[in-house]
């Protein structure tokens, strides 16, 4: 069966199907608000870290797209991180988290920074000894976990059900998924180009991209550097080299630099290395502009739970 | 019994411990193998969706490909909820552990051949769709040039080709074409450009087509399904064995639910039968209770329920006594008088009774009752009589003896029937007369009675305060004409002093325990007053007193105490009925006489008299009734017989005493034809004290 539906595919090479991007949902649905609340005060503390100087949100900035100008973070003791940061918002719905995929879940991704060297530095039990001689925490946490003692899994319980919440609805597009507004003539233009270049076969999804894989450096050689975290630091395999989770174009105008190695300074130079790079073609300026038309309709709201009193 | 019982409580408990125990294991059980199964679909089912979304992916340019990352995960995941079953890691289905942990290896496999297959799809299909817009501009820029042309279309058919076989071989064959294509001299850059972009996508699907293919076939090899066929034949398997074992289970539950439901029954049933043996039983001992045994009639239980009851609105009781029952016992032996007891009940059931609701009762002993209802006073009379006289001239048969007997019958309808009727009965008995008596109140029965219990009440006083003396009464010697001996006589001195004669108390203690009292106390008195006197003295027996075992034993060690007073005792023998007993008498007489006492008969002259048995007795003295001596002035045949008594009494060497002895005349007729002593108040009468005095005759 699977060779004859195979065999039909093939035969049938430029099928279209429905709408590859989907709208994110408008609404904060299974959201515990008390416990993202929480997180959310976790989120900006930077007790959290070692010197007491770095916060999640150093790092994540909301004013930039959830993500980091710098090309590496600073962590503790201005010790450099190894890798871009890539944004919190809408992070819930990537695949996998980090750019090689190393963390199933946010809840997993979480503990990551916290104790990273060059990041917050903080080992669980030194967090849980910090958060503990506070008092106005401790009586937080006890009103969410009926504990009279914080854990570090109720630490990141809560800074996850935040991240969970940090979602960016009512983007143009979406609204334009959604049949409520027309596209302007250019964005329309532009998600035509970013389709019929291929951009789509990896950036397609809810989160247009974030569900797969993907070599930079397709058709032509992309500079690798062992220093960045690929998914070959994870399996060793040969193939797996330069190979990343394909980040979200949600919000991309606002979040530059961009690619791991924050190679790309701007979006238009970020679109025609990827051209370049991983779609193997000569893109014209007129293309890359369009398709920076439809990537500027993928803004999103400020997401609510940053301004929930 | 008690065995029986504890083995069906202890089927029952187990059967029910086994049945929740049965119950939860197999409750538990199928719970788990449904979540194992379920579990197996699940696992399918995601596998299922996630292959469609892959070919979903291949088939269409544009694809939302979260469908199948979420398939991945979720595959995973369902892998982990397989895996993580509780049941499988049970010691039974430990043999599965190899075979999951395959799965799981070809589940991560699978996994990442999904990844590589994204990766490696995106590339080549974007490349495809890119080489076919992109050999439309080929006329654009290279005009008519006809190799270029057909080196083109020849790549791009044949990666058509390949495309369409899935087969790689068809790389080979552009090799050349691309070789021309590069060596092509481009005069333009544009043209340049086409070729090298051309050859850039043309190249990069040779060096990576292999590899995709490579991966589609892992995607399409069924090693993730086998591997779960592989675990689900296994896990049926041995599921097979548990259901088995729960089957037996069953089984034994149901035979053990069957022994003990069999046991129950086999009780019940036995409690049934023993219930009934009791329900005999109860009715037999309930006969027993109600019936008298011997004759069958109602006993007197029943007669009391009877009357407490009020059965009878205007009962009339009749309480029938055979005279003289304890004679007939003693002459015939009991056999026969049982046998009179049972024709007797039989004769109380007279046919004219029948109208007036008769009940027969045995009340004990040779007493009979009828009960009737609202028969006339007149009526019951009569039919009292002609019962009487129908038993009266009943023959009673056996073993040739014939005997008759006669019945008094009471009558009562006043309450207490039984007591009322036996009052009048028993007072009636003494006179012997009427065979047919009648209850009255009027005849002040029961005042009499408890007049009687009153007496009895104040002698039984009187013996514990000592208020019982004897009195003594000097008996004179005709010849010598002065005092020779005493009769001790009894009295009982009243609380206010007056002197009470036995006349009034004697006869009403014969049937109690105070006669015996009575006579002991006399005689301890009698003893004491005689101990230091030198006169002779005279203590009054009944034959009732000689067969009292307690107190001829109390006698003799007085005797044996005071052999001195002994000799000048004498025993005065009332001369009555009772003394018919010879054997007794003489043995008692023997007694005395060892320690010399001496005999006398009481009363002599009235009542049996009889003259032969003094012949036998080694009597020492007769004493002359008083009825007989107070009329020998006035009655010629009574000095006659008291003359010819005389005459006896010397014949057999016999001394005389005279009683009631009341004047001067009859002293000196006493005198003159020969008695020996006399007493009475012409002497003196009796006193408390000896008194001595002269005697003129």
């Amino acid at each position: 069966m699977y060779t004859q539906l195979f065999f039909i595919l093939f035969i049938t090479s430029t099928l279209f199907a429905l709408e590859p991007i989907a709208p994110l949902p408008t609404t904060l649905e299974h959201i515990d608000l008390d416990k993202a609340k929480l997180g959310r005060t976790l989120f900006f503390d930077p007790q959290l870290s070692s010197d007491g100087t770095i916060s999640c949100h150093s790092c994540h900035n909301f004013d930039n797209g959830g993500a980091d100008t710098r090309a590496v973070s600073l962590g503790v003791n201005n010790r450099e991180g190894s890798i871009q940061s890539p944004t919190v918002y809408n992070a819930v719905y990537n695949f996998k988290q980090f750019w090689n995929g190393r963390a199933a879940n946010l809840n997993e991704q979480a503990k990551g920074p916290l104790s990273d060297h060059a990041e917050m530095n903080m080992s669980p039990t030194e967090l849980e000894a910090r958060l503990n001689t506070n008092l106005s925490y401790k009586e937080v946490f006890k009103k969410i976990y009926h504990t009279k003692k914080i854990t570090s899994e109720q630490i990141i319980d809560a800074i996850t059900e935040f991240e969970k919440a940090l979602i960016t609805p009512n983007s143009r597009f979406d609204q334009y998924l959604r049949d409520e507004i027309a596209l302007t003539p250019e964005e329309k233009k532009g998600y035509e180009t970013f389709k019929s270049l291929g951009c789509i076969t990896c950036h397609n999804g809810i989160n247009v991209g974030a569900n797969s894989f993907q070599k930079i450096g397709l058709f032509r050689p992309y500079p690798y550097n062992a220093k960045y975290q690929d998914r070959y630091a994870l399996t060793q395999k040969e193939y797996h080299k330069n190979v990343f989770k394909v980040p979200t174009l949600r919000n991309i105008s606002l979040s530059a630099p961009y690619f791991h190695d924050a190679r790309a300074k701007t979006l238009n130079d970020a679109i025609e290395k990827m051209a370049y790079h991983n779609l193997g073609i000569d893109i014209t300026k007129q293309e890359v502009q369009s398709i920076v038309m439809f990537l500027k309709s993928l803004e999103g709201e400020r997401p609510k739970i940053l301004d929930v009193p | 019994m008690n065995n029986k019982l504890l083995l069906a409580f202890i089927l029952g408990l187990a059967s029910i411990i086994l049945t929740v125990y049965y119950y939860m294991h197999q409750r538990t059980y199928s719970q788990q193998y449904k979540g194992v199964i379920s579990s197996f679909h699940a696992f399918e089912k995601t596998y299922e969706t996630l292959s469609y979304d892959l070919l979903k992916s291949a088939l269409y340019s544009y694809n939302n490909q979260d469908d199948i990352s979420e398939g991945t995960q979720n595959l995973s995941q369902e892998y982990a909820t397989l895996y993580n079953t509780p049941l499988l890691h049970e010691e039974q289905y430990l043999s599965l552990d190899y075979p999951l942990i395959q799965l799981g290896i070809d589940v991560a496999a699978y996994n990442s051949a999904v990844e590589h297959y994204l990766m490696l799809n995106a590339g080549i299909k974007n490349s495809f769709v890119f080489l076919l817009n992109y050999s439309e501009k080929m006329d654009h820029i290279f005009d008519n040039n006809a190799s270029v042309h057909a080196d083109v279309n020849a790549i791009v058919s044949e990666l058509s080709n390949m495309r369409r076989l899935l087969d790689s071989n068809h790389l080979q064959h552009i090799n050349g074409h691309l070789s021309s294509l590069s060596n092509y001299p481009s005069t333009t850059p544009e043209q340049k450009r086409f070729i090298a972009t051309l050859i850039l996508h043309v190249t990069y699907i040779q060096k990576n087509y292999p590899d995709f293919t490579r991966v589609l076939s892992i995607l399409q090899d069924k090693s993730v399904l086998n591997s779960l066929e592989n675990i689900k034949e296994q896990f049926n398997t041995i599921a097979k064995t548990d259901f088995l074992l729960i089957d037996k289970l069953a089984t034994l539950l149901l035979l053990l639910i069957i022994t003990a439901l069999a046991t129950v029954i086999f009780l019940l049933l036995r409690s049934q039968r023993e219930n009934t043996q009791l329900k005999q039983l109860k009715k037999e001992l309930e006969h027993s209770a109600t019936y008298d045994v011997m004759t069958g009639l109602f006993n007197r239980y029943s007669f009391n329920t009877t009357i407490s009851n009020e059965q009878y609105k205007e009962p009339t009781f009749l309480l029938i006594n055979i005279n003289g029952f304890k004679h007939i016992n003693d002459l015939y032996g009991s056999d026969i008088g049982d046998y009179i007891l049972q024709e007797v009940s039989q004769l109380i059931r007279l046919p004219i009774f029948d109208t007036y609701q008769p009940n027969y009762y045995r009340l004990g002993g040779d007493d009979f009752g009828i009960l009737l209802e609202a028969i006339p006073e007149k009526k019951v009379y009569s039919l009292a009589e002609a019962l009487s006289q129908s038993i009266k001239h009943f023959i009673f048969v056996d073993n040739d003896i014939e005997i008759n007997i006669s019945v008094t019958i009471a009558i009562n309808t006043q309450a207490p029937y039984l007591e009322n009727a036996d009052m009048v009965l028993k007072h009636h008995k003494k006179s012997k007369t009427d065979t047919i008596v009648v209850f009255k109140e009027e005849l002040g029965l029961k005042e009499k009675i408890k007049e009687n219990i009153d007496t009895l009440q104040s002698l039984s006083l009187a013996i514990e305060e000592q208020r019982i003396v004897p009195y003594f009464q000097p008996i004179i010697d005709f010849q010598k004409g002065k005092i020779v001996k005493y009769e001790a006589l009894v009295r009982q001195i009243a609380v206010d002093g007056t002197v009470i004669s036995p006349a009034q108390f004697l006869d009403l203690t014969a049937q109690t325990p105070l006669y015996r009292e009575l006579t002991k106390t006399m005689i301890e008195q009698v003893f004491s007053a005689f101990k230091d006197e030198p006169f002779r003295f005279s203590i009054n027996l009944s034959m009732r007193d000689l067969l009292d075992k307690e107190l001829m034993v109390m006698l003799e060690e007085q005797l044996q105490q005071n052999p001195e007073s002994a000799k000048r005792l004498e025993i005065e023998l009332l001369e009555s009925e009772s003394l018919f007993d010879i054997q007794e008498t003489e043995h008692f007489i023997t007694l005395l006489k060892s320690y010399g006492c001496r005999i006398a008969i009481d009363d002599f002259g009235t009542g049996y008299s009889n003259f032969s048995y003094l012949a036998k007795l080694s009597v020492d003295t007769l004493k002359i009734d008083g009825s007989l001596i107070s009329k020998i002035i006035t009655d010629e045949k009574y000095l006659k017989t008291v003359e010819t008594i005389v005459h006896y009494a010397d014949t057999l060497g016999v001394e005389t005493v005279a009683e009631f002895v009341e004047s001067k005349e009859i002293a000196l007729k006493l005198k003159e034809i020969g008695v020996t002593y006399g007493q009475g108040y012409y002497f003196d009468k009796p006193q408390a004290t000896l008194i001595q005095k002269e005697i003129v005759l």
